[in-house]
């Protein structure tokens, strides 16, 4: 019984434990969040342990230490997440496991394992983020894992770590042709299964529900949020709204987004559109979130979602992972123009009964002053956020119970929700039906391609009134206030106190601040093709390249391309990696040198007589060209020497081949010079 | 039931047949191989199944989640596939396989089997295997060396000449996912020996004197010459008249007329056993040859004649190898 727990472990070779190592600690390392932090110390320690049985310092630990290591870690991440569903809980597991696997690696099998593993790990990075530079850690990594596996395949052991990794990468270097033809070839199918996966993403950007008297300080965060390729011009930055979330309901502090249970959907007859289509594409970074961002009323493609008669749009998935879609939207247009329902009416401008009667007395005066009519109170409510001396800030002050009317009559600081929710307020309380809007506004022009950048601080908040006839207007109260923020495009440039406040420049000078911000902007430059190109390619521009490779698109003719195209990459690579070999040398470089001495004096009409020997030929050559005697005899005694070792064999240190080995070259040299120079 | 469980017997038997004449026109004998295409079989090996099964968990992930870069994860991984098919392949191709010596052994003990690997190409072999006749060697490589010998020790069970059929050589580099192997008879054999089992050789009556065939040095019967002394020799040795003349030891030296050639003879084994008799006489043999005194061997039908020496052991050996009934 013993016996049998001493496990004879592979005798692994030393570069493979080595490659396998660092390949285990670079799969890993992107995945480190998904465990507890705890557990970091626990994957070193299980490391240590593996390299200590390596150099057979330790012995593997019992059965019962590994059941306990492996039962605690799997518990602590379950613990961590809440959940053992989900990507993040479910990579979590998988590294768990895959770390504890190094201490039960006894033989070549489980080494296998822990490669496959490996890929396997990696490949789960990209569920986490796609971003080019990912992808180029990915490859890298990738390459290590393949030299693993070659080191592992490897019996030579005097072999240099450098060899495997060589191999490796010439190895991923022939694999990918034949990867292009099929990423770019094989057909794409949609899910096959629904995983019905839940979001466990951190939500980042937009929340729904807005408190602006909580805040007091809005942080900036400098994280992309989307970008945005234009088929044409991109368009002035006081049209560059995209909304994500509809804000209607109000109780006295917090805005509530709409809920998405019981939207109705939008209805295409209430719809007017004028003038030319706007066409452009969003690449959406993940929010967590369902909302799309697009314009007040477009048309989405490329992405399953629901359009809500709020002019909402919902993805049918929580954004989780980055996605694409494309808009065709149209600047000029009415929806609901003809009227709203009389549940609509309701829900539009309802508002808590108590609190908030100084800003609902002062809507209604002024509403009696200007005749009641809605576009006129509008505006004069802008003109009134003008006039007073209202101020556009990121860091307000907290608001009391009664916020609306705190901040409109006695601080007067605040950010767009504050004005874009105080202007709601204002308007419903006259019985205009009104609604907030969460989004996007502005965004940066990329200086070399053709999109936009938006980023987190480009999230912004504004506001819709209905009127009859025009349907949905909208308002925005925050550029009466801060003019800049909506034309220069971005808060960025036009609060400059406040800009850098979580970047992660801050600290640096302005001047480095630009370099730094031209790499960084070449850097996303570089990032958006990828994710364009390669991230975003599916079914869609798939289609397009079957449409634009083949005219008429039909199953057999994809098949015969795919076939063909892969069939000609394997093909020549067959033929390189199986033809190209040249056949091991017949002649050594001394006969080669031999021969052309013998061809010279054939031209000149002395043939060498079949089964001749150097000897013999040397001595009638000599004959027959006796000015040239001395120079025959020399390159006959140095051939000589060279291949049967005439006069170095008596000398008694050239009794080893080595020995003789290390004389031949000065002599070839030598036989070399003198084939050379011997002219009949 | 049996007449069924034959019928797939004999199915099998005629696949095997069919296969192994297959693999005769395919591969036939040679002493020299060089592997290219056609001597080259290949297929995934388990790890290679565990590989594509993985690849393809890949492909329905990516799939599932509308993960471009997963997607195109699995396709490297499809990729990489079809690069170890074809470097594994290339591993062997080019590959010289030539017989070397054999040297034979007694039934029951291993034979050694040496052959040679060669380059024909300029490419390393890496990790090459040879499997024959449940003899797997160690890994070799031709990376620097043009050439290697492996020397292979196959067990053998019966007297008799030995062929271990074909040889299998395989490899799993670069990456372990494909395995790919040979066949190659290489026409090689080499003579198994009975098992030498002890017994007692009767010892008079088998035993033939004869009269003054050969002289054997150290005899006892004619002077021959003398050396100085050394203290092993017996003090009978001595030439005691020398001593008194010269005051120095020496010894007298004596050869022998060889008067006592051993035969050993078949019906004098004490078996009536066929293989039995042979592995007697065999131990005899064995153990005469490491005496100085010449021996025969006198089987019905075959004999040879008496003498001593390495060589004629090997006659001696060789002809239990090979003897057979009625001969």
């Amino acid at each position: 019984m013993a016996d049998k727990k001493i496990r004879h472990t592979f005798p692994m070779p030393r570069t493979a434990f080595v490659l396998l190592l660092v390949c285990v600690v670079f799969s890993v390392l992107p995945h480190i969040g998904r465990v507890p932090t705890w557990m970091l110390g626990v994957f070193v320690i299980v490391l240590g342990w593996r390299i200590q049985v390596f150099r057979e310092r330790l012995r593997f630990p019992p059965r019962w230490i590994r059941l306990l290591l492996v039962s605690t870690g799997f518990l602590g991440v379950i613990y961590h997440h809440g959940t053992i569903f989900g990507p993040d809980a479910g990579v979590g597991l998988l590294i768990t496991a895959y770390l504890f696997k190094q201490l039960e690696m006894y033989t070549k099998r489980d080494a296998f394992l822990i490669v496959i593993l490996s890929y396997f790990v990696l490949a789960t990075e990209f569920l986490f983020s796609k971003s080019l530079y990912t992808s180029l850690y990915v490859l890298l990594v990738l390459i290590l894992i393949t030299a693993a596996l070659v080191a592992l395949n490897q019996t030579d052991r005097t072999i240099a770590i450098w060899k495997p990794v060589k191999t490796a990468l010439v190895s991923v270097l022939q694999a990918t042709p034949l990867m292009l033809v099929l990423f770019f070839l094989f057909p794409r199918i949609g899910p096959i299964w629904d995983l019905g996966m839940q979001a466990t993403t951190n939500r980042t950007g937009l929340s729904d529900r807005m408190t602006p008297g909580d805040v007091a300080e809005l942080s900036q965060s400098t994280k992309l949020a989307f970008r945005v390729e234009f088929e044409g011009e991109i368009p002035a930055p006081k049209d560059r709204y995209w909304r994500a979330v509809v804000f209607d309901r109000f109780d006295g502090r917090t805005w509530f987004a709409f809920d998405d249970s019981n939207q109705r959907p939008f209805d295409r007859t209430k719809l007017n559109v004028r003038g030319d289509p706007l066409r452009y594409k969003v690449y959406m970074e993940p929010t967590g979130q369902h909302w799309l961002f697009a314009s007040a009323w477009a048309n989405i493609t490329g992405i399953k979602h629901f359009s809500a008669n709020s002019l909402m749009n919902n993805a049918a998935e929580s954004i989780d992972y980055p996605v694409s879609y494309s808009v065709e939207t149209y600047q000029n247009y009415d929806y609901e123009a003809e009227g709203l329902t009389h549940s609509s009416y309701i829900h539009y401008t309802a508002l808590p009964p108590q609190g908030n009667q100084h800003a609902k007395e002062f809507a209604k005066q002024v509403y009696q002053q200007l005749g009641r009519d809605p576009d006129q109170l509008s505006s004069a409510i802008l003109q009134w956020f003008f006039k007073e001396n209202f101020v556009y800030t990121l860091k307000p002050t907290r608001l009391g119970a009664n916020s609306i009317d705190d901040f409109l009559f006695s601080t007067r600081r605040g950010f767009c929700a504050h004005y874009a929710g105080a202007y709601v307020y204002l308007m419903r309380s006259v019985g205009i039906p009104a609604r907030m809007v969460g989004g996007y506004q502005g965004g940066k022009p990329h200086p070399i391609g053709n999109y936009l950048l938006i980023h987190q601080y480009d999230a912004h908040a504004w506001a819709e009134y209905w009127v009859q006839g025009r349907g949905w207007v909208r308002v925005d109260p925050t550029a009466t206030v801060a003019p800049h923020r909506i034309e220069m495009g971005s808060l960025q440039d036009s609060l400059d106190e406040e800009s850098l406040l979580d970047s992660p420049f801050s600290g640096l000078n302005v001047r480095n601040i630009a370099l730094l911000e031209k790499m960084r902007l070449m850097a996303d430059y570089v990032d958006y093709l990828w994710f364009k190109n390669v991230v975003s390619f599916n079914e869609t521009s798939q289609n397009q390249l079957f449409k634009d490779l083949l005219g008429e698109v039909t199953p057999q003719r994809i098949a015969i391309l795919l076939g063909s195209a892969a069939g000609s990459v394997i093909l020549i690579l067959a033929g390189w990696l199986l033809l190209t070999h040249r056949p091991v040398a017949k002649l050594d470089v001394f006969d080669k040198a031999y021969y052309r001495f013998i061809r010279k004096l054939e031209r000149n009409g002395l043939q060498l007589l079949p089964g001749e020997g150097p000897q013999s030929f040397a001595l009638r050559a000599q004959k027959k060209f006796p000015d040239q005697a001395s120079n025959i005899s020399k390159i006959n005694e140095l051939y000589c020497d060279i291949k049967y070792g005439y006069s170095y064999a008596s000398s008694p240190e050239s009794d080893t081949l080595a020995a003789r080995s290390d004389k031949l070259s000065p002599l070839e040299k030598e036989l070399l010079n003198a084939v050379a120079r011997f002219k009949l | 039931m049996s007449s069924r469980a034959g019928n797939i017997f004999s199915a099998r038997r005629l696949f095997r047949s069919r296969w192994h004449a297959w693999l005769d026109r395919r591969l036939p004998a040679q002493n020299r191989i060089v592997l290219n295409q056609k001597k080259i079989f290949i297929l995934p090996s388990m790890m290679g199944i565990g590989y594509l099964f993985t690849t393809f968990l890949l492909f329905l992930a990516g799939v599932n989640y509308e993960n471009s870069l997963i997607l195109n994860f699995s396709f490297f991984l499809g990729s990489l596939f079809v690069v170890s098919i074809l470097q594994t392949f290339s591993n062997l191709s080019g590959l010289a396989i030539s017989a070397g010596h054999t040297e034979p052994a007694f039934a029951g003990a291993e034979a050694k089997f040496v052959i040679h690997l060669s380059k024909t190409k300029r490419k390393d072999h890496h990790s090459i295997y040879c499997e024959w006749h449940g003899y797997n060697s160690d890994a070799h490589n031709l990376i620097a060396e043009q050439e290697t010998q492996v020397a292979m020790l196959l067990r053998t069970s019966k007297r008799g000449r030995y062929q271990p059929g074909r040889l299998k050589l395989h490899t799993l580099y670069p990456f372990g996912l494909c395995r790919a192997w040979t066949w190659v008879d290489l026409d090689m054999s080499t003579l198994v020996y009975p098992k030498p089992i002890e017994c007692d050789l009767p010892a008079s009556p088998t035993v033939n004197r004869e009269q003054g065939n050969v002289i054997t040095p150290d005899g006892h019967e004619d002077f021959d010459s003398l050396r100085a002394y050394n203290t092993s020799d017996s003090l009978k040795t001595v030439d005691w008249k020398a001593y008194a003349r010269r005051n120095t030891l020496y010894s007298k030296q004596f050869h022998g007329y060889e008067s006592k050639t051993l035969w050993l003879n078949w019906h004098d084994a004490p078996t009536s056993d066929f293989e039995l008799k042979l592995s007697y006489i065999c131990f005899w043999v064995v153990r005469l040859a490491n005496g100085n005194e010449p021996y025969g061997v006198n089987l019905p039908g075959q004999r040879i004649e008496p003498s001593t020496g390495k060589q004629h052991e090997q006659q001696c050996l060789a002809l239990l190898a090979s003897y057979h009934h009625g001969r």
